[in-house]
């Protein structure tokens, strides 16, 4: 049974946020975007979070740790909580305000919410699929 | 003075003009806006669920800035009258979903 973090459990989401106080505000330096460019097509499935899989600091990112964990998907995590650069440049390189952040084949597939959704909506399955990824309840799943 | 409801209500309806829109402050005393918003709009039909995020964030643009987290459910019309109570419950948006 799979048990989502309550959203009372979410305390803690400190400067979570596209932030206007950021280091670069707008501007992704051509380093840090190589660096993503690497991360992200270097594993098939990709979670920018806080924390790590085994130790999750923020229930949104321990709630795509459990839907991933659920359907068996393997996936690469980067703790932008000890990396404050990367923080910024994902949000940056992404368009995407807040963390976590899925990236499945180098494509961005969104934060807690769609996943949560894709996994109640039952089209995560479908989805994986589609991407060539092994997982639980798909037609080409691994056991 | 607005307040930060109001302006999500405002930034929003200014943006989408959604058929439905509930926004609820969920920041309890945290030093940043938490929102959670269950908005309908025609300007959803068809799109995938990341393209209907990403027009709420940017429509969000000017109060990101002050805000820590946002949960967001975004439905097509079409879809949102197909959804139960149970579905509704399920996704996570029952609360949201009273008509006012």
């Amino acid at each position: 049974m799979l048990r989502l973090a309550s959203r009372q459990a979410v305390g803690f989401l400190r400067s979570a946020t596209y932030s206007s106080a950021s280091s670069s505000p707008g501007g992704l330096s051509d380093e840090m975007r190589k660096k993503i460019d690497g991360i992200v097509k270097k594993d098939d499935v990709v979670v920018f979070m806080k924390g790590t899989q085994q130790e999750p600091a923020c229930g949104f990112s321990r709630n795509v740790k459990l839907v991933l964990d659920f359907h068996n998907v393997k996936f690469r995590d980067y703790n932008v909580l000890t990396d404050q650069e990367l923080r910024e440049g994902v949000k940056v390189y992404s368009e995407w305000p807040t963390i976590p952040q899925v990236y499945v084949k180098g494509e961005f597939v969104g934060g807690c919410d769609i996943l949560v959704s894709m996994h109640k909506d039952g089209e995560i399955s479908d989805f994986l699929d589609e991407k060539g990824i092994p997982n639980k309840y798909g037609s080409g799943g691994s056991k | 003075m607005t307040s930060p409801v109001d302006r999500v209500n405002d930034l929003l309806n200014n943006a989408i003009k959604p058929q439905k829109l509930n926004v609820i402050d969920d920041s309890g005393g945290c030093d940043g806006y938490k929102f959670r918003i269950l908005i309908i709009s025609e300007s959803f039909e068809g799109k995938r669920t990341l393209q209907c995020h990403r027009m709420v964030q940017a429509a969000l643009a000017p109060i990101m800035g002050e805000t820590h987290a946002l949960t967001i459910f975004a439905y097509s019309p079409e879809k949102w009258s197909q959804m139960t109570p149970d579905d509704r419950r399920n996704a996570g948006c029952l609360d949201l979903a009273q008509d006012n």
